[in-house]
């Protein structure tokens, strides 16, 4: 299991995001992107989710020695991130059923609910997420990510908002994570970067990657 | 193949689900195309009321009333979207064959329910003559509804992402619309003065293949849309 990256660009008009960027990931291992705001991090793990297109470069997904097409892409990803919201006035189990059947998934109503009590989202399930914080709904994120048990898993900022149980809670779902394939994470916090960076992208506004 | 078509098919009536309770909760749009139709229907009634009009000038009314009452509700399904950030998270979990479809569907019941509304109400109001081939006019009112809701549900992801969303749409949607509005206009208007199947084939004919093209057109189209 890999993660092929090849000279990736992404530019917005005339304003160049970064360049050249190649990078291998390999099962069993953390990444960390790093940099300073508007270096292009979150845009990284947008371009690897599908959400935007490269400029320039490929980025190739595999299982095994099999590449992983764009419709099974989908089934084999998660992506935690502050830009994904969700429905404001359904209740996290609404939201979660209602992915589940998007997804072509077949999930009890039990397994759900058990998602959200590993979240720790247990006795707030059913209250519509308008009611929420952003700590809750950070939680309701990594359910939301871990919903389809993905191979490859991409966190921008993903301690954001969180309480000392809500980061332990985390730190325990990377490691799991880990163990059952590939970690890329986003973030500008060093300790997190010390910790989860088994391989450490440093990224600079309109930068070229390392190569 | 059977069971990947089972799950799309689950995904859309999921899709359609989740639009329906969320509207039902909020009621943005039930709200703003009832209203709109309401005081637009009453305002006709109010002014009209002395005069005793043909056919051609009732469906005209009836087309009106339904294009604009519809805009603002069918604009919604994907600026909504959009706008409270959760079209990232569809597009992680569901092609986009299965989105548009969903969407569609979607935007074809709130018509209907407009319809439902509208239609029961202009014939109260307007007193319209009990001569008129109903099921037909029903019928072009359906099949009418239906091209406005296939047409617009690609033009309004189309706008999603723009800045004046809202009332770029009826601009928007107005040229490609204006075929099916003259076609269901005048086929309206020959069963309003009692004419049958036979002198109307034509528009329904025309109104089908519409439909076709367009909810075509758009399936193939929509993934660029949809995700650049």
């Amino acid at each position: 299991m890999r993660i092929e990256i090849k000279g990736l660009a992404k530019s917005y008009q005339r304003k160049k995001v970064f360049r050249n960027i190649s990078w291998q990931l390999e099962k069993g291992k953390s990444y960390v992107v790093t940099g300073p705001n508007g270096s292009g991090k979150s845009t990284l793990l947008r371009l690897l989710c599908g959400l935007e297109k490269p400029t320039a470069g490929t980025i190739a997904f595999y299982i095994g020695e099999d590449i992983v097409g764009p419709s099974s892409l989908r089934s084999n990803m998660g992506l935690v991130s502050p830009d994904l919201q969700f429905y404001g006035q359904l209740s996290p189990l609404e939201n979660l059923a209602f992915f589940s059947v998007l997804r072509g998934l077949d999930k009890s109503n039990d397994f759900l609910q058990k998602l959200l009590a590993k979240v720790q989202l247990g006795e707030e399930m059913n209250h519509p997420i308008v009611t929420f914080s952003s700590g809750m709904k950070q939680r309701l994120r990594f359910a939301f990510a871990l919903l389809h048990e993905p191979v490859f898993l991409f966190l921008d900022e993903p301690f954001t908002n969180l309480d000392r149980a809500g980061k332990d809670l985390v730190n325990c779902i990377i490691e799991d994570q880990v163990s059952k394939g590939i970690v890329l994470m986003a973030t500008n916090e060093p300790s997190e970067v010390e910790r989860f960076g088994q391989d450490i992208l440093q990224l600079a506004p309109g930068s070229m990657g390392p190569g | 193949m059977g069971r990947i078509f089972y799950n799309s098919l689950r995904g859309v009536w999921a899709l359609v689900k989740k639009d329906l309770v969320d509207e039902l909760r909020t009621r943005y749009a039930i709200t703003s195309m009832g209203l709109f139709a309401l005081t637009t229907l009453v305002m006709v009634s109010f002014s009209t009321g002395i005069f005793a009009l043909d056919a051609g000038l009732h469906a005209s009314f009836l087309w009106i009333i339904i294009f604009f009452s519809s805009m603002s509700a069918l604009a919604r399904s994907f600026i909504k979207e959009e706008e409270k950030g959760t079209a990232a998270a569809l597009r992680l979990s569901a092609s986009p064959e299965i989105i548009f479809t969903g969407k569609l569907l979607y935007n074809v019941l709130l018509l209907l329910g407009l319809l439902v509304v509208v239609f029961p109400l202009y014939i109260f109001l307007m007193n319209l003559s009990p001569g008129s081939n109903y099921v037909l006019v029903v019928a072009f009112l359906v099949l009418g509804s239906v091209c406005l809701a296939g047409a617009t549900t690609i033009l309004a992801a189309m706008v999603s992402r723009a800045g004046a969303k809202n009332s770029l749409l009826p601009v928007i949607a107005f040229p490609v619309l204006l075929p099916v509005l003259l076609t269901a206009i005048r086929g309206t208007s020959i069963a309003l003065a009692g004419g049958n199947a036979d002198s109307v084939l034509s528009e329904l004919t025309f109104l089908f293949s519409y439909l076709v093209i367009i909810v075509t057109a758009s399936l193939l189209l929509f993934s660029f849309v949809w995700e650049d």
